[in-house]
């Protein structure tokens, strides 16, 4: 099999390479994986590859003047307008922008819905000019069967929950949110009394519009209706869980084949159980109100292996507009409101440009502002740390070249990526660096150069019956707004694929030469590696592919212990430092990293800064309990049925215990601002200085000494 | 290879097999011989009593017939003095010889057949007379349970669930592997059974075990219902899939039929807290759990879990009806062919517990129909029962032992009165 490397022209230069790789060269993976194009799967639909719909977070053009942004209804009419036609449907602008909102000149972040056609055009060098999309994020086909295909915006309508003065809201953006267990709703003398859970979108419900409320993507349950299905399926005081969440559509064997709230632990429900479950006879539970968000299964488990985080405008959204529909003695009200969304990736510039990063922002700061109430979003930290995805390349005049290995695991079935910063720079001066990559049982290397022009190569392979397969993509972009910095990035091909045996990216090393050119300043370069594991419970699918530096020391010497933080004395390419979660790095949200309790460590796994973002230079804000201790994993929390507790680590769970402390903070000052700020004073005084204190780019302030909400005894 | 013996496999006789799991507590242990014979004497004693006999025995001296009484006849006195085994074949035979069976082969080629389980009524015979000096009973054959297969082409889309609910096979696994021994292991979860407390109500769940078992496997035989496995190479079971065929499942229908049959005999003497809808709910879900399994294994579809409720439920009943001198009354019928192709399981279509602790008893039920579709399960009152038909005494004491395991210790029970083998009258419960 040969590998031949093709360069495209700047006019045949795509703009994203992640949303052209997932839409173009992933589609035998995805057909793969869903099974649509060779057999009609029993139970679906015959669907083209063409006519899926994926939901893509766009960042919208400036008019050509530069004063405003274009609409949505410009949008639209854009695609209208192409030549040659998109197909019908092409794009569908979510019914929840509503009239006004679709006439706004000052979007920059939006979602929409679309068809590979109108994503590739959009996609295109000339996007922008045509289509009116800046730049545009994507990562799988979405269940057509949970989307409404409609433009129209929805009839406004709202439906008002009644609260008290001491309530707070918390919003948890999770998969797999048994909404159902009785650390959601509040009893009285053994009777229901109130589903806690107030608004509810399932993103992965079938579209319907019978409900109160409609989404564009799943269906909304409000807390009557939940309450209805809780009635109505209590049985001699036991709640009948199969059949609720069959109601709700978090559990249909018939059309899905993972389903989360049928595991006996699930991310969600154990999230949501630290951040805001209370003992169903519990009063205060009555002032703790949940809005959840399941975000699409297929979504959180596609080929790529990461992307979860572009359904994250969405249910931004959903909260800000459900935040206002609450009222208080008759009156509207908004009340304080603490979001948790306990997922992470490792990719992005890790300095809060990025598209997700630049979204949460955008959606904090309008929801602050429409309100003095305060209003925080909590992070995990992410549980990298010991991934090898990170490494720190500083090519100086004493040492111009480096060399580091990429290392493919076979059998992985999602994508891989890689992807390299180089330093601010607005200018970068021609073919300023080299690199020289050669595939495993290569002994050609290829090298591409930078400098302020874009380059685009495909890597194909050829397939044993003739032509040829891309099996991945190396691009350089030199620095743009609001980034800044020159970026290149190789994406590859699953190294396997479980039904179609064309080529796929041959795994073992990938040897990556970095060179600088004589007479250029240092260079120092930041790799990472995106995260593409399976998530855990899901069926095995994806593995991690990782950097491979022999100078990175794994365990320490000679107790064999695993060695958590970077040795100054045997320095390497590769770093446990600034593996933090890639979208923990903008300026609003709190991050939060994860300790062990019994020793006061922190977790091995939890991740840290230092981060590109000057306001946020150290990476987490605090640090809370992520395992009670060295031989107990995890913290206890709710498991997906009534009564149920189970154990689950990783700063997903240390994140939502500090949503709940916050919860209650702001109950208590509820026209107080309370932000990140006040969540790393706390870990100030919760942990001041002594010797041993980790550093701050692994727990911020501090280790925040929270209450353990369901107690240490297991 | 796990198979060797050719029984671990097999599902419902595994099960069987299985009794002999519980060795260890005594009781349960007896149950793995079945037909085979008791625990072999040791050949040192053998011996020993040998000599010892020539030893001591002395001179033969010869005995009258009048120097000792004969038995009474057909008592159920005498089962007490019986070994669980062999108390195990005449519970077996009072079940059997009452259970008849029909297949009911149609001419038309494209009509799916209806295989029919009877009950044998018998009414006692004349007297003799000279020209007949043996008379026989009386008999005729009622409806029990009728089940026709379904389509292959609700099998393929059902086929879908079974694929999807892979997925739950690692959360599982202890469980599904559990439960290819006997339910009594996950009923006794919930019911406070335990061997030296309560044998008899170990004995009467592995009697109406067995005749869940016999009357599942002849309908498997006869639907020749093909597995999972048979129709896609990608199911691959965890577990053995069973030489039998797939619908109804043997694992629903002995589940259902020991979850039905226990909280009936906890209920009969009307201790507390026994009759609360709880404990009907919980039996249910753990037989559900366990039918649910299956399809998680792999080795199920959902509809075979569908029909074996509906059969393991409507045999439950029919057992309690024959503990407890109750003429069995009703009967049931499961059209495979108008199930709903992509219907998943759910118990609570066939039967809701509800609460008879407050005079609402328990009721079997067919699942509403949409109107449109022919039902696929249906219920069938039996015009005239036989109300003198012959009684099984070895199943009434049967029935009555185990009752008497579950009379309460509090001071204050109504109860009181009537506890012990000899004060239960049986055939209170309502099912």
């Amino acid at each position: 099999m040969t590998i031949t490397w093709t360069d495209l022209s700047r006019s045949q230069q795509p703009r994203d390479l992640l949303t052209y790789f997932a839409l173009n060269a992933m589609q035998r993976f995805f057909e793969a994986d869903r099974d649509f194009v060779n057999e009609t799967p029993v139970g679906l639909d015959p669907v083209d590859y063409e006519d899926q719909m994926w939901l893509a977070l766009v960042s919208v053009a400036k008019t050509a003047n530069n004063e405003r942004s274009w609409s949505l209804q410009d949008l639209l009419n854009k695609a209208g307008d192409y030549d040659p036609p998109l197909p019908e449907g092409a794009v569908i602008i979510p019914g929840e922008y509503d009239l006004s909102y679709r006439e706004r000149t000052d979007l920059d972040v939006v979602s929409i819905y679309a068809k590979r056609a109108y994503l590739n055009a959009a996609n295109a060098a000339d996007g922008e000019r045509r289509l009116g999309i800046a730049s545009i994020t994507t990562c799988a086909p979405l269940d057509r069967r949970s989307l409404h295909l409609s433009s129209d915006p929805f009839a406004p309508r709202t439906v008002t929950q009644s609260i008290s003065s001491e309530a707070v809201v918390t919003a948890v953006i999770d998969h797999g949110i048994a909404i159902a267990h009785d650390l959601f709703r509040r009893e009285e003398n053994g009777k229901l009394a109130l589903s806690r859970v107030d608004f509810f979108l399932n993103m992965d419900d079938v579209s319907q519009t019978s409900g109160l409320l409609q989404a564009s993507l799943g269906r909304v349950w409000t807390r009557s209706e939940i309450e209805t299905v809780l009635e109505k399926h209590l049985h001699n005081g036991l709640l009948d869980e199969a059949e609720v969440y069959r109601e709700l559509g978090l559990i249909n064997w018939q059309d899905r084949p993972f389903n989360s709230c049928a595991h006996r632990v699930s991310h969600g429900t154990h999230v949501a159980g630290l951040a805001a479950g209370y003992d169903a006879d519990e009063p205060v539970g009555d002032d703790r109100r949940i809005i959840a968000i399941q975000l699409p299964t297929s979504v959180v488990r596609n080929t790529m292996g990461f992307g979860i985080e572009t359904t994250i405008e969405k249910a931004l959204e959903f909260v800000a507009e459900h935040i206002q529909n609450y009222e208080q003695d008759g009156e509207p009200v908004t009340p304080p409101l603490v979001i948790n969304f306990s997922f992470g990736n490792f990719l992005g510039p890790h300095d809060g440009t990025g598209v997700v990063s630049r979204a949460i922002h955008a959606a904090l700061a309008d929801m602050s502002q429409a309100t003095n109430r305060p209003r925080l979003l909590l992070l995990p930290s992410g549980n990298g740390n010991l991934s090898r995805c990170h490494a720190v390349i500083e090519l100086t005049e004493q040492a111009p070249e480096k060399e580091i290995d990429w290392e493919l695991q076979p059998s992985d079935r999602s994508a891989s990526v890689l992807s390299i910063w180089l330093p601010l720079m607005p200018d970068i001066p021609d073919a300023a660096l080299s690199l020289s990559i050669t595939l495993p049982g290569e002994s050609e290397a290829h090298t591409i150069t930078v400098g302020m022009v874009p380059r685009f190569t495909l890597i194909n392979r050829t397939a044993p019956g003739g032509g040829e397969v891309v099996i991945g993509i190396v691009i350089y972009c030199p620095p743009q707004a609001p980034t800044f910095r020159g970026q290149i990035m190789i994406v590859a091909l699953p190294t396997d694929n479980p039904k179609d045996v064309r080529p796929v990216a041959p795994f073992g090393n990938w040897t990556l030469r970095f060179a600088k050119r004589e007479g250029v300043g240092p260079l120092k370069l930041n790799a990472w590696v995106q995260r593409d594991e399976t998530l855990p419970g899901f069926p095995e699918f994806g593995r991690q592919s990782r950097l491979s530096d022999q100078n990175y020391p794994r365990f320490k010497l000679p107790s064999g212990k695993t060695l958590d933080e970077d040795l100054s004395s045997r320095p390497s390419l590769v770093r446990r430092a600034g593996m933090i979660n890639g979208i923990g790095c903008g300026t609003l949200p709190a991050v939060i990293a994860g300790y062990v309790n019994s020793d006061g460590k922190m977790a091995t796994y939890s991740a840290g800064g230092p981060t590109l973002n000057i306001s946020r230079l150290f990476g987490p804000d605090a640090s809370a309990v992520s395992d009670d201790s060295v031989a107990l994993h995890g913290v206890l929390s709710a498991g997906s049925s009534s009564g149920s507790r189970v154990s689950m680590n990783g700063t997903s769970v240390s994140t939502p215990q500090v949503a709940r402390w916050a919860a209650d903070k702001m109950a208590a000052a509820p026209n107080v601002s309370f932000g990140r700020a006040d969540v790393f004073a706390q870990a100030l005084t919760d942990d001041p200085y002594q010797p041993d204190k980790p550093a701050p780019t692994r727990t911020g302030g501090g280790r925040l000494r929270l209450p353990s909400v369901f107690g240490g005894l297991r | 290879m796990s198979n060797a013996s050719n029984v671990a496999p097999e599902g419902a006789f595994g099960a069987f097999g299985a009794f002999g799991a519980f060795s260890g507590s005594g009781a349960f242990g007896a149950f793995g011989a079945f037909g085979a014979p008791g625990p072999a004497d040791p050949p040192l004693i053998s011996q020993a009593l040998i000599t010892n006999h020539d030893g001591i025995s002395g001179t033969w001296a010869p005995v009258t017939g009048a120097s000792v009484l004969p038995n009474s006849e057909e008592t159920t006195a005498y089962l007490s003095k019986l070994s669980v085994p062999v108390r195990a074949s005449i519970f077996a035979f009072e079940l059997g010889s009452r259970i008849g069976f029909g297949f009911e082969q149609s001419s038309s080629a494209s009509a799916s057949n209806w295989a029919q389980v009877y009950h044998l009524e018998t009414v006692a015979p004349p007297s003799a007379t000279t020209a007949v000096p043996h008379p026989v009973p009386g008999t005729k054959y009622q409806h029990l349970i009728a089940m026709r297969r379904p389509t292959q082409e609700i099998f393929a889309k059902q086929l879908t669930l079974v694929a999807n609910y892979a997925d739950l096979r690692q959360d599982r696994m202890a469980e599904i592997l559990a439960q290819l021994g006997t339910p009594t292991e996950f009923l006794r979860a919930i019911a406070y059974i335990e061997p030296a407390r309560t044998p008899f109500t170990i004995e009467l769940l592995a009697t109406a075990h067995w005749l869940a078992n016999f009357v599942e496997m002849r309908l498997k035989y006869a639907l020749a219902c093909k597995r999972p496995n048979e129709f896609s190479p990608q199911i691959q079971p965890m577990i053995w899939t069973p030489s039998h065929g797939s619908l109804p499942s043997g694992h629903a229908t002995e589940a259902f039929t020991m979850a039905r049959v226990l909280w009936a005999l906890l209920r009969t003497l009307g201790v507390k807290p026994y009759s609360e809808g709880i404990w009907g709910e919980m039996l249910m879900r753990q037989a559900a759990r366990i039918a649910i399994n299956r399809t998680v294994a792999g080795v199920h579809f959902p509809v075979d879990s569908a029909a074996g409720a509906v059969l393991g439920l409507t045999l439950g009943k029919y057992f309690v009806d024959r503990c407890t001198q109750v003429a069995p009354h009703t009967s049931w019928s499961f059209d495979g062919r108008h199930y709903p192709d992509t219907l998943d399981f759910d118990w609570r279509a066939y039967f809701d517990p509800r609460n008879p602790a407050i005079g609402h008893d328990p009721e079997q039920k067919a699942p509403p129909s949409d109107g449109q579709a022919a039902p696929y399960v249906s219920k069938t009152n039996i015009a005239n029962p036989e109300q003198n038909q012959i009684r099984s005494r070895p199943l009434e004491w049967l029935w009555r032992m185990a009752a008497a395991e579950w009379a309460d210790l509090a001071a204050d029970t109504e109860t009181a009165a009537v506890t012990g083998p000899g004060g239960v009258s049986g055939g209170g419960a309502s099912q």
